[in-house]
């Protein structure tokens, strides 16, 4: 390792650290100095051999730059590859339309600039780099509803001809004709969260399903003229309402319904509420409460609901303990639409249908067992 | 000195290095580290957010009298039977100047002699709106920021800077209130609503940060019972379900962890959430332990029942019913309402409920951070005679603020002897943005103010300002002094990235405790040293 890598990881490291920036993207005063980072030839793979990654602006940085950064982070970026050093170098003049959360993310990821765009043929023409439409739109040369990037008044090539840019065009040229095979895996990312919970509306519509109840004759109370209208009265324990569903509803007197299924996480499109699909403590809060007062409700409706098809509704587990052990596989499946495994039998069976049962009979118990599957991971999320 | 890589690079390569790097502070020395909740912070964060985009000057005025006389308009009736806008020899300190530093200046449009007066005199009516922040003397932990850019001119992207910093259709960090409510999380465990939200709308965004410390929404004692209680009493669904009692706590990777109080049920989900941990990759098990530690603090919340807790504590209890200034009730207003005319003008009260709600949690010292969405009043004008009307609303809202910190000022902190509710309490008031200027029509503006108040603050500061040259719809924001994330000091104009780490350190956070993408600074002379 020669002097200069020990420079590199000695800034890395330290550089890397200052503050909290341990991230990468691009800091609003962050330099990327491509012209003035020799690193030697580009291996194979595409890496780099400094630890994995290299500060992108720390040797034989400008003057300029130092100067000019006016005391900001000097833009604490670490590429990890020669393609991120692209990527961060075009970042200025690209990210702020093409970053997380636009309809072309190209910027929002390493990994984003390498599928959608280094390695999409669409963008990139890995035997004719000129005609690739990336180079096209950056020098103008675009032929579709957008000729140039970025849109205004100069291209990139006119911006980098004016030294206005991180990298010049025959930085880019000579990137896409070198351009190292891609080392990162297409389709999926195993690591990528691929769970998320069921969304307020799908939770309200599987409760309802899955206990047997019916919106109409369980938590509609009467239809009748009220003042100048008709008027929809809410009943039955802890109603869930958007508050965007029907304006009938939004002039009941119960505002709780919709806040309910705001902390559900249901948008309130009219109030420019977005959804969530977090697990928020209001969520949480709320599941717990409907998921007991429901399950209060179907467990009522005795052998006339869905919850006991294997068992009576009374029946003990001195008595029946076989029939409330094929009831719990019954509403296992009827919830998580799974087969259960006697381990979790168990479990349901002794800490929750015995627990409550001794102490407060078997409604409870039953209350309790039903509450704890809606509770369950695999039913809250999809 | 500058840190820069370039004298990062000087520094390893120095026969001294170690000696040299420990003097950029890189070493783990933080010069302006108090720590989260030290004794010298606040312990909770109130910040209010006034909607729709709020135009500063109306009440508080950092310009000269020549800027004034450019760009405030002349008094004038308004539509709401009140006078608006002021000529510079109604501005004046709200207190001597601190510290070298410009004091706050406050519109008056009070009777000096009788604040509490709404006589018309001359043509004019008295109008006491802002005169709170007088009465309760405030200037005495307040911190104007002006000049403040928020990046965008769109509204819920301009919401969204002021609450972490970074303007965007979406979160790019988390709330500044769930940072600071995760921070304060291990000094104050007792605290079982450790960040709430007095409103549905704007909930504070955890993004990633554990579950503990995103938004509980709790906008009224009546919603939080069936949100909140586990007595048959309340919610006939907990007949025979809440038995509770203190059980071993696991944390979700399977170490012991402190015991909690929980019902059987709650002890058997929160041990199923952690039964199927490694079923599936490492973001579901994220995503499980989020559930496991979710259910749990729901758990523990409703043993602790809050709901009976807040009943039984006093919101307002210094504040007279009828508004009072100078020792002078003030005619149509109460106690935290105000009226815009005189007897054909409704008083305001929207704000009742929810300041009630506010100092009820404060109170009964539940929350580290609260967020309240107020409620009476939209900003967001676009009319001929918008900048009429938000003159007034703004004084209206600023005054009934003034009036809930008086109430915080008059109140002891809970477990904080010898402070008050309000020196205990970092309140910052913001909005998304600004308005264009008056004489610039009334519309979206990005460059806006700030206000600080409460524990950490310093006294009677005007910090920022506007550069009022070549105006075109507003002003650019004035240069100020800034300690950049580099620890280095640094002047230039403010952004909204500034608000948020502003209120992390005052909050007694130090820099590597948070993170604002694209870089932050703390605003010299917001936090009292």
């Amino acid at each position: 390792m020669g002097l200069r890598n020990i420079v590199f990881c000695a800034i890395f490291v330290l550089g890397c650290s200052v503050g909290t920036s341990t991230h990468r993207g691009v800091d609003s005063a962050g330099k990327t100095d491509i012209q003035s980072l020799d690193m030697g030839p580009i291996p194979a793979d595409g890496r780099v051999p400094v630890d994995g990654k290299v500060p992108v602006d720390g040797v034989a940085i400008r003057d300029a730059d130092v100067e000019d950064a006016q005391g900001a982070s000097d833009g604490e970026l670490c590429a990890e590859n020669r393609n991120d050093q692209i990527r961060l170098a075009l970042a200025p003049q690209c990210a702020s339309c093409h970053g997380t959360g636009t309809n072309q993310p190209f910027f929002a990821s390493l990994r984003a600039f390498e599928d959608l765009l280094v390695y999409n043929p669409t963008y990139v023409d890995r035997d004719n780099p000129e005609e690739g439409l990336l180079l096209k739109l950056l020098q103008g040369r675009g032929t579709g509803t957008y000729t140039q990037m970025p849109l205004g008044e100069a291209s990139f090539m006119t911006l980098a001809e004016r030294g206005e840019t991180e990298i010049t065009m025959d930085e880019i040229r000579a990137w896409l004709s070198n351009l190292a095979p891609q080392t990162s895996r297409r389709g999926p990312d195993r690591s990528a969260p691929t769970t998320r919970r069921l969304k307020a509306e799908e939770i309200k519509r599987a409760l309802l399903a899955q206990l047997g109840l019916d919106e109409e004759r369980d938590f509609i109370a009467r239809v009748s003229p009220r003042y100048a209208y008709s008027t929809v009265e809410l009943k039955g324990p802890l109603p869930l309402y958007s508050e965007d569903r029907a304006p009938i509803l939004s002039r009941s007197r119960d505002k709780t319904a919709a806040e309910r299924m705001a902390n559900l996480g249901a948008p309130g499109w009219l109030s420019g509420r977005k959804r969530s699909n977090e697990l928020t403590p209001s969520f949480l809060q709320t599941l717990v409460q409907v998921s007991q007062a429901w399950c209060a409700l179907a467990v009522g409706k005795g052998e006339g609901g869905v919850l006991f098809r294997e068992v009576s509704p009374d029946a003990t587990s001195e008595m029946s303990a076989d029939d409330i052990r094929r009831n719990l596989h019954y509403l296992y499946l009827r919830f998580i639409g799974d087969r259960a495994n006697e381990n979790e039998i168990d479990a349901l069976y002794g800490d929750v249908f015995l627990h409550y049962e001794a102490h407060h009979g078997s409604s409870t118990a039953w209350q309790a067992v039903c509450a704890a599957l809606i509770r369950h991971p695999r039913w809250l999320s999809y | 000195m500058k840190l820069s890589r370039r004298a990062l690079l000087k520094a390893c390569m120095g026969a001294t290095q170690l000696g040299l790097l420990n003097s950029f502070g890189v070493l783990g020395r933080n010069a302006f580290a108090q720590g989260a909740g030290s004794d010298d912070a606040p312990s909770r964060l109130l910040t209010i957010y006034v909607p729709g985009g709020y135009h500063p000057l109306n009440l508080f005025c950092p310009l000269s009298a020549e800027e004034i006389a450019q760009h405030v308009p002349q008094p004038v009736g308004s539509v709401l039977g009140e006078h608006a806008w002021y000529t510079s020899d109604q501005v004046e300190n709200l207190a001597p100047a601190n510290g070298g530093y410009r004091p706050v200046r406050i519109a008056r449009t009070w009777d000096a002699a009788n604040p509490g007066s709404r006589e018309r005199v001359n043509g004019r009516k008295y109008m006491p709106m802002g005169y709170a922040w007088r009465e309760y003397a405030l200037h005495e932990q307040l911190a104007l920021v002006h000049g403040v850019d928020q990046q965008t001119a769109a509204h819920n992207s301009g919401y969204i800077a002021s609450m972490c910093g970074v303007a965007g259709p979406d979160y790019r960090a988390p709330a500044m209130q769930c940072v600071v409510a995760n921070a304060l999380y291990d000094r104050y465990p007792n605290r079982p609503l450790p960040c709430v939200a007095v409103d549905g709308r704007g909930v504070p965004n955890a993004l990633g940060l554990p579950t503990r410390s995103a938004a509980s929404v709790v906008p009224s004692i009546a919603s939080l019972g069936p949100q909140l209680s586990d007595s048959p009493a309340a919610n006939p669904w907990w007949t025979g379900l809440n038995d509770r009692m203190m059980r071993p706590g696991f944390h979700f990777q399977g170490q012991p962890g402190s015991d909690v109080n929980l019902t059987a049920l709650e002890a058997h989900t929160t041990e199923t959430a952690r039964l199927i941990r490694g079923a599936s990759n490492a973001a579901t098990d994220g995503w499980l332990e989020k559930l496991h530690d979710g259910l749990k603090d729901v758990g523990s919340l409703l043993a602790r029942d809050v709901v009976t807790a807040l009943q039984n504590t006093p919101g307002v209890e210094h504040l007279p019913e009828q508004c009072t200034y100078g020792g002078q009730v003030v005619t149509g207003y109460e106690r935290f309402g105000y009226r815009f005319g005189l007897a054909n003008g409704g008083v305001q009260r929207e704000n009742d409920a929810h300041f009630e709600m506010v100092l009820r949690l404060m109170k009964a010292d539940l929350s580290s951070s609260i967020h309240l969405y107020m409620p009476a009043h939209n900003h967001d004008s676009h009319s001929a005679t918008g900048h009429q009307t938000n003159f007034l609303w703004l004084r209206g809202e600023f005054d009934s603020i003034g009036r809930l910190l008086g109430e915080m000022k008059a109140t002891p902190a809970p477990n904080r002897p010898g402070r008050s509710l309000f020196d205990d309490t970092l309140v910052l008031v913001f909005s998304e943005f600004s308005r264009t200027w008056p004489h610039q029509g009334d519309d979206h503006w990005p460059i806006t103010s700030m206000l600080y108040a409460g524990g950490g603050i310093a006294s009677n500061r005007s910090l920022g300002g506007f550069d009022t040259a070549n105006l075109s719809g507003g002003p650019r924001g004035a240069a100020a002094d800034v300690i950049e994330e580099t620890q280095m000091r640094n002047t230039r104009p403010l952004k909204a990235a500034d608000i948020a780490a502003t209120t992390a350190r005052v909050m007694g956070l130090r820099f590597e405790d948070f993170f604002i993408p694209g870089g932050f600074g703390e605003i010299v002379g917001v936090r009292r040293t």
